[in-house]
């Protein structure tokens, strides 16, 4: 079944717009800072929130509008929450088996289901275990075939790997690539890191501030982000601002020069590794040149980044370590970062 | 003994070291009122005769008023688990106004005088009663002075330890375990029962225990709207309040059992708060 939804929630601390419309099969990834309205679109579409305006869709069936709001447990939509939710009193098959039950499948036939949902994600001898006596990422895996045991028509997964250490976030996120791949229904997908969004989505949607910035394929929006939150997402510099013949006129500070011929409303978006640094003001050819202050110093891959406050914002630069060694670089020292115009991809915001 | 009882109370150690000896007029009030709780029920096991204690139960009236008092609060008991946790899921789950008016209607029998509670029974059941004189005429049901009237007294007094122990135990179970059973098809009322009630079991228990000992205890209500007759509606606390004045031994006798009783109730109740949740 599809999944087609404009709608708005109007709340009194905040309001979210969302539209989507999504194909069976088809996984969508939901980015977005704290705040922007992601959980709340979630639980729109499961029905757990109301709508204010527009409608919600599955299959060509109406399941909310401003009027009409079809319950949670008449949808067929399965949901993993971002601290698994699992009933405590129950154990990991009953927990699995409780949508089967409820649909008024027989207590045998729901526990032998469960079982095997249970043994494709890999928790076959889990099975008797209490929600307490699991890992977090046992746990998460038992959520998702609770949720996928119904076989819904969409399946809302709300960072399902955010309270989870990185090893267990890492063999999880690959278990469910492959299950949302092998998953016939529309998924969403919302998540912080942009590591999930590339490695299990076909499709990113970007929500900021309660509305929709940008939306397209991961890779897409990995190279022409609009939004600084994507862009730090996905490690790349942006800079916003208006462009008059090659020449962007940023909000926050000097001009951008940028070899593109561009106008109007714009943004500019440069890699960590195109920008310098250095520990004087660069004579020659870059035509780009900030003074700044370091604020921090990380490892990162092969290379080291600096991330800095230049007088045009916060910019990412990714430097080797001997030329780190040579600046002789600490958090708060002064430096010039320059970048070139080359380097740097403008297109209309 | 001031110092004996700073000293030796562990939970007083902490804040001993941290601030000093406990203020002295603070303990002595506090020992005061310590005693003046304990003195009376170490009064009863004292003064108890304890060679005619088998032999007191023995006897017929209170044997009849001890059955009748068990059975009586074991229907009072079921009929606060049944209309009391409905209640209490209204009251924790459903937002319809007036809901802190209603709540505070379900506690008014907490603070208000058993016996007016009695009146209040007596004007709504009595024969010309607002619910009472259409149970006469349309059914010839009279209820005051039967042992129905009985457990409705000890319902009414009971009911509100019910309902305040399981809404708390309703409010403190995180509300998004009823949003999950949604989201896997489960129907309101399926969500109340298959996890919504287990998971307040250990709130529902104590509240069945709490009311149950409220009803066996029950007698202002029950004297004013039950009578006092021996078989039908002589509760244990009626015995024992008659006894006092024929036979004294057999209502001291009684009152060590329902001392017991008490102790047994809340024994179980700290089991249940050691243990937490269940298993």
């Amino acid at each position: 079944m599809s999944l087609a939804a404009d709608f708005v929630v109007r709340r009194p601390e905040h309001t979210t717009t969302f539209a989507l419309d999504a194909a069976p099969g088809e996984v969508v990834a939901v980015v977005g800072p704290n705040g922007a309205g992601k959980t709340t679109a979630l639980r729109a579409i499961a029905g757990l929130q109301p709508i204010t305006s527009g409608s919600i869709r599955l299959g060509g069936r109406v399941v909310s509008d401003s009027s009409s709001h079809l319950a949670a447990h008449r949808r067929d939509v399965g949901f993993v929450f971002s601290d698994h939710l699992l009933f405590p009193h129950l154990d990991a098959v009953r927990n699995v088996a409780f949508g089967l039950r409820r649909r008024g499948m027989s207590k045998d036939a729901a526990n032998a289901t469960a079982r095997e949902w249970l043994e494709r994600l890999g928790l076959a001898e889990l099975a008797a275990r209490r929600p307490r006596q699991l890992s977090g990422g046992q746990a998460q895996r038992v959520a998702i075939a609770r949720a996928l045991a119904c076989r819904p028509a969409v399946l809302l997964l709300d960072e399902p790997l955010a309270s989870l250490d990185a090893g267990a976030a890492m063999t999880l996120r690959s278990t469910l690539r492959d299950h949302l791949a092998d998953f016939g229904g529309v998924s969403l997908l919302v998540t912080h890191s942009a590591l999930d969004a590339l490695v299990v989505a076909d499709r990113l949607v970007v929500l900021e501030h309660g509305a929709i910035v940008q939306t397209g394929s991961p890779t897409e929006v990995a190279a022409r982000p609009r939004s600084a939150h994507v862009a730090a997402l996905v490690g790349l510099n942006l800079i916003s601002g208006t462009a008059v013949g090659g020449v962007v006129r940023s909000a926050t500070g000097p001009d951008l020069v940028v070899s593109e011929r561009v106008d109007g409303a714009v943004v500019a978006v440069f890699s960590p590794s195109a920008v310098g640094l250095y520990a004087s003001r660069p004579a020659g050819s870059p035509r780009n040149v900030w003074s700044a202050v370091v604020r921090s110093v990380a490892p990162h891959g092969d290379a080291v980044r600096v991330q800095v406050d230049a007088e045009i914002g916060s910019i990412l630069a990714d430097v080797t370590p001997a030329a780190l060694a040579a600046l002789d670089l600490r958090v708060g020292d002064p430096v010039f970062a320059s970048v070139k115009a080359t380097e740097i991809a403008a297109y209309p915001a | 003994m001031t110092r004996a009882w700073a000293t030796h109370d562990p939970t007083a150690r902490p804040n001993g070291q941290v601030f000093g000896r406990a203020p002295a007029a603070l303990v002595i009030a506090g020992v005061i009122g310590f005693a003046f709780l304990v003195v009376p029920v170490v009064a009863v096991v004292a003064k108890a005769p304890w060679g005619s204690v088998a032999h007191e139960l023995g006897n017929a009236d209170v044997r009849t008023a001890l059955w009748l008092s068990l059975a009586t609060t074991a229907i009072s008991a079921a009929l606060c688990l049944v209309f009391g946790v409905p209640l209490a899921w209204a009251l924790a789950r459903v937002d319809f106004p007036g809901r802190r008016v209603a709540r505070a209607f379900v506690t008014l029998p907490l603070v208000m005088p058993p016996v007016v509670g009695g009146v209040a029974l007596l004007l709504a059941f009595g024969r010309t009663g607002l619910i009472g004189s259409w149970l006469d005429d349309a059914f010839g049901i009279t209820v005051p002075f039967t042992t129905a009237a009985v457990v409705l007294a000890q319902t009414f007094v009971a009911l509100p330890f019910m309902v305040i122990s399981v809404e708390g135990a309703f409010r403190s179970t995180d509300v998004r375990y009823d949003d999950a059973a949604a989201t896997l098809g489960a129907s309101r009322l399926a969500t109340f029962w298959h996890v919504t009630l287990p998971l307040a079991a250990p709130g529902i228990a104590a509240g069945t225990l709490l009311s149950w000992a409220r009803a066996l205890g029950e007698f202002g209500a029950t004297i004013t709207f039950a009578g006092n007759f021996p078989g039908v509606t002589r509760t244990m606390p009626l015995q024992i309040y008659i006894g006092l004045q024929s036979d004294p031994d057999a209502a001291i006798a009684l009152s060590l059992v329902m001392i017991a009783l008490s102790i047994v109730v809340l024994v179980a109740l700290r089991e249940r708060w050691i243990t937490g949740v269940a298993p």
